[in-house]
């Protein structure tokens, strides 16, 4: 995809584990008019139309798109909710500009999982209800059979696994947003209570509250707002089975196919190559491991060995969630996604103050869907 | 965005709330033979007789080329552990005094399997690919419910 639509704006709000001074539609109206002052924007008057992504039950609201016009200055306008991640919804947004039927679009996505007092018990009643759900696990242990699964398959270990947690946690130091930096160690992680064998408690990107809001604009409108729109060159996006037993566990096939659909349209051919850095899901210290091989950032069973060899560490030569990660930033539950787009945009326009990462062009974001999905979605982007 | 912010956390007000929600869920056509093969002690897949494979737990469509399936096929109970976990939390999140074991048992022919309690044997002895069948509860116990079947276990040569 040639330099057709751009992201103009970003705005964010948070990322920490409490928010108790804010209300969510406070999160949002915060970052919002960050995103519209970035940009240099009226969304009243510029903004074509907005697109949001929501899940009921992590709202406590049924019929929740409802509730997210005022805040955003999209009153009485074209408004759009998707349930998925945010990066669903940010495709979403650029198709409207792609098909010329608007020019300037809003996308936004948030967490306030610290108001959900019954987490595991909204994320197990995702599972199928007839099959799997009258077994009355945490849903967590979903996590332990794919983690179990895929170290066998791809002979990766805990260790590696526990790599992934340190070299995340401690890259959040360098992000002052991000909620969950520390300078912990292997031995740390490898000791930290057993949850769902082999997966342990730090293992899990713990939850943070907070919203990110980008504008998005055609090439036209992009040039005219901004002298550093950062362009959308690929993306997409693919849904697996709802079905646990059908799944493939040891591989990510819904990270390779969401990829593949976004280097087509990027012309990226040798992923490894041509990604300068990327942000990619790890919910789960292994699904980092596993959607690089996925994402065909090294080969199968390679993963581990980059993060032995410090090759996706800040100054390695692929370095991934320089951020700090889910791991580091905290999970935002559906705008964990949009958090992995705001640091791409950022380090490709050269703001990521202490973090920055020199001389690189495109990067490449990909979120999952988290427990118990099959589902993702990827973003390529450059300057 | 204000001025004057909140300087002490208990000045922070939250409202408290919660629903109860109940649902009745249909089987449906795939869901009624699995689960009267159940109650009869029997593994029931579903055949698609377009592309050739077999579905387990059955659907009436085939998630492969979305044909109706339409044929039913008994599955010998016996598979292997394609991945295992032992689970330490409730669904509050609390930790198990006993903590869990379960499993995810491929059988051969199938796509597809089952999840379910991995039993009579200590989790430490337990590996990926080991030979297991599974358990049903005794025919007068059985309701029609995934719980038919009791748990599985490492296969016991006869």
């Amino acid at each position: 995809m040639q330099k057709q639509m751009a992201i103009v704006g970003v705005g964010y709000s948070g990322f920490s584990s409490i928010s108790p001074g804010l209300s969510y539609k406070e999160l949002m109206y915060e970052a919002a008019v960050r995103a519209y002052q970035d940009a240099g924007i009226d969304p009243r008057q510029d903004a074509d139309g907005f697109v949001t992504v929501a899940e009921d039950f992590h709202e406590g609201t049924s019929i929740f798109d409802e509730y997210v016009p005022d805040q955003l200055g999209a009153v009485m306008r074209p408004v759009h909710t998707v349930t998925g991640d945010g990066i669903h919804g940010l495709i979403a947004g650029a198709l409207k500009i792609l098909s010329g039927a608007m020019n300037i679009v809003v996308v936004e996505g948030h967490s306030k999982a610290s108001n959900i007092l019954t987490l595991s018990q909204v994320t197990a009643y995702a599972l199928d209800p007839i099959y799997n759900r009258p077994l009355g696990l945490n849903p967590y242990s979903i996590a332990g059979l794919e983690m179990q699964r895929f170290l066998h398959q791809t002979k990766n270990t805990v260790e590696q696994c526990a790599r992934v947690v340190v070299k995340n946690r401690r890259n959040a130091l360098n992000h002052p947003s991000a909620g969950h930096g520390s300078d912990i160690s292997l031995e740390d992680v490898l000791a930290s209570e057993r949850v769902a064998s082999p997966l342990r408690k730090l293992d899990i990107a713990p939850h943070s509250d907070g919203c990110v809001v980008f504008v998005l604009a055609s090439a036209d409108a992009a040039r005219d707002l901004t002298p550093q729109p950062i362009w959308i060159r690929g993306m997409g996006w693919s849904n697996g089975s709802y079905s646990l037993e059908q799944r493939n566990w040891a591989h990510a096939d819904y990270a390779r196919q969401a990829a593949q659909m976004a280097y087509h349209q990027a012309g990226v051919e040798k992923p490894h190559d041509e990604i300068d850095f990327a942000e990619i899901d790890d919910t789960f210290s292994y699904k980092e491991l596993q959607h690089m091989e996925a994402l065909e950032l090294c080969g199968e069973g390679e993963a581990g060995r980059m993060i032995d060899e410090g090759a996706t560490q800040p100054g390695g030569s692929l370095p991934i969630n320089v951020s700090g990660g889910s791991l580091g930033v905290g999970n935002l539950l559906e705008a964990s996604g949009l958090q992995r787009v705001l640091e791409v945009v950022l380090q490709l326009r050269g703001q990521a103050s202490a973090r920055q990462l020199k001389n690189v062009e495109t990067g490449l974001a990909f979120a999952w869907r988290g427990l118990p999905t099959a589902s993702g979605a990827a973003l390529v982007l450059s300057r | 965005m204000p001025l004057d912010k909140l300087s002490h956390p208990q000045q922070a007000r939250a409202w408290f709330d919660n629903i109860p929600i109940q649902n009745q869920y249909t089987v449906g056509i795939a869901g009624e033979v699995f689960f009267r093969g159940l109650m009869d002690g029997k593994l029931l897949a579903a055949h698609c007789q377009e592309c050739g494979r077999t579905f387990l737990p059955p659907t009436l469509y085939c998630g492969n080329c979305f044909s109706t399936s339409g044929e039913w096929r008994e599955i010998v109970p016996h598979g292997v552990i394609d991945t295992f976990t032992v689970v330490h939390l409730d669904l509050e999140d609390n930790r198990l005094e006993q903590p869990e074991l379960i499993a995810l048992v491929r059988f051969e022919g199938c796509e597809g399997g089952l999840i379910h309690r991995l039993g009579e044997i200590d989790a430490a002895q337990v590996e990926v690919g080991m030979p297991v069948e599974v358990v049903f509860r005794p025919p007068q116990e059985r309701e029609g419910s995934i719980l038919d079947i009791a748990h599985v276990r490492p296969l016991t040569k006869s």
